[in-house]
């Protein structure tokens, strides 16, 4: 399934991955000329195990944000998984270069990915492409990669219980109150 | 709270009998927040019906009590149909209300905006040589087949995995001194736990379960994410659930047939790496106590242990 418009030329291709369904766009998105790609095929659900309720989880939330972004008018490319597909890595990264040349974009831009190898390989798909991948970083946490990282340059060991101070006095979180101290063992 | 289906879940659902149905776990009970309404609405009636007691019992398992007083937000914020900045305000608000007492609200927005950022800022700093780490150079061991599908005599084991199968979400403690804690002490490599981790839990993404499985959970990082690894006897889960007055195995025999395969692995755990957890203040004691047996006793454990391990490596039924 593809819903685009061929006629108006995309001059940003804005690839989401299939944990960043955010209803809002990054403030960069320009509704008139960038255009939003999502692939079901992300959730990496060929050959193998995984969990029915993730697939459900992932595809129907998935769904809901294709109908909503339709909803709203925005550009989309989508493609629906009605079987497994086989996630040849190699092949994925010439599958979206070829799709994403027919769009004949200027720029890609990504929200900052929910793991290493799926940046690396945007980032693989924008070198071959010979286009600009722009890194928006994820409205969704309170702090940035590179935030973290100021907090953890010259500490020898990084430890979740002074870091969390720190992130309560940045943010005045129940700072009122007194520090209980338990230990951080929590998913 | 039961969230109404939407069409949309109706029609993934026919795709996944049809195309997926040997995949692991169920989708006869669905009730997952699939938008940021649906989520919004789990958010309140976690605000309102069980944050206050969160506090008290985050720490618990109970059979037949699969949720007990966790939020279960964590599916809808990795996928981002929830912003942590408006869970964190409610939480505040209800405490400033006097909805839920410190300890319960405190203990979740440290989850939030202590726990879930620090572990993503971690991930980005160490990746991507951070998923090759393996501090006990386990060898290529595999997660065990009861980890699939739930087939085993070990209650506790049994009782995480019918919630994780039916649900795709199992809290905190199940993960760490259940499932994790098996993995670690029965020797299963880090990444394959993560990958596990990954593929049977909805709100697994790769920042959030690689920290959390292989660093935390499995020590794989020698301790960048956590102080200590978190093993136990058989006793801790005794201790913290109602799993062992109902299980064939005892938490307390370390040796023999009905001895609880988590109590006789650990004490095999502590003498496998006792080298490299020497270092590890916070398990000086359980050296102690392992000292005070005697050899004859150590080698009883040694060779139940070595029972146990090549039952997990045949896949057979433990």
């Amino acid at each position: 399934m593809i819903h685009h418009e061929q006629t108006k030329p995309v001059h940003r291709i804005l690839i989401l991955g299939s944990d960043q369904l955010n209803r809002k766009l990054p403030e960069s998105f320009d509704t008139q000329h960038d255009l939003v790609y999502l692939n079901e095929a992300d959730i990496e659900i060929a050959g193998l195990q995984v969990h029915k309720q993730r697939i459900l989880m992932y595809l129907a939330a998935m769904r809901h944000l294709k109908a909503d972004l339709e909803k709203d008018g925005i550009r989309l490319l989508y493609h629906s998984v009605s079987q497994p597909v086989q996630n040849n890595s190699q092949r994925t990264v010439t599958d979206l270069i070829h799709e994403l040349n027919k769009l004949h974009p200027q720029k890609l831009a990504c929200i900052r990915p929910g793991s290493y190898d799926a940046l690396d390989k945007l980032q693989t798909v924008a070198r071959k492409m010979k286009l600009p991948l722009e890194i928006i970083e994820d409205s969704s946490f309170f702090i940035t990669p590179s935030e973290f990282s100021e907090w953890a340059t010259d500490k020898k060991r990084h430890r979740q219980e002074f870091f969390y101070r720190w992130m309560r006095k940045r943010f005045g979180v129940l700072m009122d109150n007194p520090d209980t101290h338990r230990s951080g063992m929590e998913f | 709270m039961q969230l109404p289906e939407t069409k949309i879940v109706q029609d993934v659902k026919r795709l996944i009998s049809s195309h997926f149905r040997n995949n692991p776990g169920s989708i006869d009970i669905s009730n997952l927040p699939v938008t940021p309404e649906l989520a919004n609405r789990w958010l309140v009636d976690f605000v309102n019906h069980r944050l206050a007691q969160f506090g008290a019992y985050e720490d618990a398992m109970w059979s037949g009590q699969p949720l007990l007083y966790h939020s279960r937000l964590s599916a809808p914020l990795n996928l981002k149909l929830l912003d942590p900045r408006s869970v964190v305000t409610m939480v505040s608000k209800a405490f400033t209300e006097g909805i839920a007492p410190i300890n319960s609200a405190e203990g979740f927005v440290r989850q939030v905006i202590g726990w879930r950022e620090f572990i993503h800022g971690l991930y980005w700093k160490f990746m991507p040589e951070y998923s090759n780490l393996n501090y006990f150079e386990c060898g290529d061991q595999d997660v065990p087949a009861f980890f699939w599908n739930g087939e085993t005599d070990m209650n506790c084991v049994k009782q995480s995995m019918d919630i994780l199968l039916q649900t795709g979400y199992v809290h905190h403690i199940h993960r760490l001194m259940v499932f994790g804690n098996f993995s670690l002490i029965a020797g299963i490599h880090p990444l394959r736990f993560h990958k596990w981790h990954k593929a049977m839990y909805c709100d697994a993404t790769d920042w959030a379960s690689l920290p959390n499985s292989l660093g935390m959970s499995q020590f794989g990082d020698g301790g960048r994410v956590a102080s200590k690894p978190y093993c136990s006897t058989g006793l801790y889960i005794n201790k913290m659930s109602d799993f062992c007055k109902k299980c064939r195995y005892n938490p307390r025999k370390s040796n023999g047939d009905s001895s609880c395969p988590f109590t006789v692995l650990y004490f095999d755990f502590l003498m496998r790496n006792r080298k490299k957890l020497t270092s590890v203040a916070r398990l000086r004691p359980q050296f102690r106590n392992l000292d005070l047996k005697g050899e004859t006793e150590r080698a009883a454990i040694r060779r139940q242990a070595d029972v146990y391990k090549s039952m997990i490596a045949g896949g057979r039924l433990l």
